[in-house]
């Protein structure tokens, strides 16, 4: 009964470890692109700007469009108000 | 674009791996192929490549936004709240229209031509010749923080460096505000005080109005009426005078604002009610366009661009002298910000090491002899009461906001501008949360 319980803990820990990997990974990559692609279209900012802009999903006509660079704005910002963010 | 960057690409790549890396253990543990290495000598390599990219990642982006700043402000001592005053109106016996005119990167230090091809800033600077009583803030700065164009209209026209209350500690910051009706409410910016004292103020840009909730900040700080890029294609605009990324052409701007004016100033005849008239510039955002009507006569075209630009505004300000509106109407011109210097944009080697950027700006008050001295190297908190009192008001210690108007000769002692330049900083900084969740929270006077 032991030996089935270590079994399986020892498949569930595998099978998690090996998802927090992944996760690590993508949250590294998610987190460098965003970093390079800040860098690159607005240089250095503050972390108020990044806060209030990112709401700004329009990509006709307006300014720091940072929500889609931001690393979660493209799972919040779409369903966000205006001003959620500040 | 960015959804692509931070969404899709990561999850790509490391749905990618994880695919890989399956079809890799199934093929080994089928007896397909041996691993050539220990398989401790790989997990600790992918463990270190994995560990490298977490850190390299959170750092990249720590630096880029700023987060070691973000919590040093945090703990700060300094609260805004203590310093911020409420413009007092002590008179407005001489009030008068205002136009108030933003230049989008508007940074005096391209009006250099030892450090630049040509001065950018030579037709509106001919335009408004100090021997005609234009008169101007010298090293104009911008506070640290103010390099957008929200943080420049709310520095300039509210008094306070743009925070949100995403910073503050209370536990309930998310419930201000949270159905983004209103655009620091709490706070009393020049639209407010211009309303309560008869004036109607309308807002023409080229962009689109709702962008960083720019509309929402005009409409809830008395401007009554607000054109942009959804009104100006209603309008039935051509085509041309548009860039897809942005919005309206300066040179169309400008003409839409030539005939606003007349009908602005007409009303304000025949109804003895003053109006405010504030435009937003836009050819000179990075990447630049260059419109037809721009002949680039420089090797890098973001000269000329700035220069076609400020041919616009000047030509502007040529026809309000014509019509003699500058009789009775107050002129402010100054840059929204610096200009951006992301990694993709112009000038760094002019532009990154420089010791003094400032903002450009111009004021004119009819009737005032160029004799006046106005405060030297003041920042962008100070312009609010600087415009309050170019319209003709006149303010308690002449303060509003954090700032001191540009034409009181003394900074009041207890005033945020009487700081020593550390710990001004340091106030500016500071994230001064109940200062701004009572701002955020809606409406003033509650």
């Amino acid at each position: 009964m032991s030996g089935r319980i270590l079994h399986v803990t020892r498949r569930v820990g595998g099978i998690m470890g090996r998802l927090l990997l992944y996760v690590l990974i993508w949250a590294g990559l998610a987190l460098l692109i965003a970093a390079v692609g800040i860098r690159f279209y607005w240089g250095e900012i503050s972390v108020n700007q990044m806060l209030l802009n990112l709401v700004s999903v329009e990509t006709d006509g307006g300014e720091d469009p940072l929500c889609g660079w931001a690393f979660w704005g493209s799972v919040s910002c779409p369903w966000s108000s205006p001003l959620r963010w500040p | 674009m960015g959804i692509l960057g931070i969404g899709v690409v990561p999850l790509v790549i490391t749905v990618a791996l994880a695919i890989g890396h399956y079809f890799l253990r199934r093929r080994r543990s089928s007896g397909g192929s041996r691993p050539r290495r220990s398989p401790w000598i790989m997990r600790t390599v992918s463990t270190l490549l994995v560990g490298a990219l977490v850190i390299g990642g959170t750092t990249a982006f720590a630096t880029t936004v700023g987060v070691g700043d973000y919590i040093k402000a945090a703990n700060s001592p300094y609260n805004i709240g203590e310093y911020h005053v409420e413009p007092a109106v002590t008179g407005d016996g001489e009030k008068r229209n205002l136009v108030l005119i933003y230049l989008e990167s508007g940074e005096e230090t391209l009006a250099n031509d030892e450090l630049f091809e040509k001065d950018a800033f030579l037709p509106l600077k001919e335009a408004t010749p100090a021997a005609e009583g234009w008169q101007s803030v010298q090293d104009f700065q911008q506070y640290d923080g103010g390099g957008w164009t929200m943080a420049g209209f709310v520095s300039t026209q509210c008094g306070v460096p743009l925070k949100g209350v995403g910073s503050s500690s209370s536990s309930n910051s998310r419930e201000l505000d949270d159905d983004g009706e209103t655009y620091l409410g709490g706070t009393t910016c020049l639209g407010d005080v211009l309303e309560e004292h008869g004036y109607q103020n309308v807002f023409l840009g080229g962009a689109n109005s709702s962008f960083a909730a720019k509309d929402t900040f005009l409409r809830t700080h008395g401007y009554t009426e607000q054109m942009g890029l959804s009104d100006w294609r209603a309008a039935g605009e051509p085509e041309s005078g548009f860039r897809s990324d942005w919005g309206l052409s300066d040179e169309r701007l400008m003409a839409n604002a030539r005939d606003k004016i007349d009908e602005l100033h007409a009303e304000a005849e025949q109804t003895g009610q003053p109006f405010n008239l504030s435009l937003l510039t836009l050819d000179t955002h990075e990447p630049v366009h260059v419109y037809d009507y721009c002949d680039v006569d420089t090797e890098n075209n973001v000269t000329s661009v700035f220069s076609c630009s400020m041919t616009e505004v000047a030509g502007f300000v040529e026809y309000m002298k014509e019509r003699g509106y500058l009789e009775d109407t107050a002129v402010v011109i100054m840059g929204d910000h610096l200009k951006h210097m992301s990694a993709g944009d112009a000038f760094h080697e002019q532009l990154d090491h420089h010791g003094n950027r400032t903002i450009f700006n111009r004021i004119w008050i009819p009737g005032q002899g160029p004799d006046t001295t106005l405060r030297h190297g003041m920042d962008q908190l100070s312009m609010y009461p600087t415009i309050l009192e170019a319209a003709g008001f006149t303010l308690e210690n002449s303060e509003a906001g954090l700032g001191v108007s540009a034409f009181a000769s003394e900074v009041p002692g207890d005033s945020a501008q009487a700081l020593e330049p550390e710990a001004y900083n340091e106030l500016l900084g500071s994230l001064s949360p109940r200062f701004y969740g009572e701002a955020w929270i809606g409406s003033r006077g509650e």
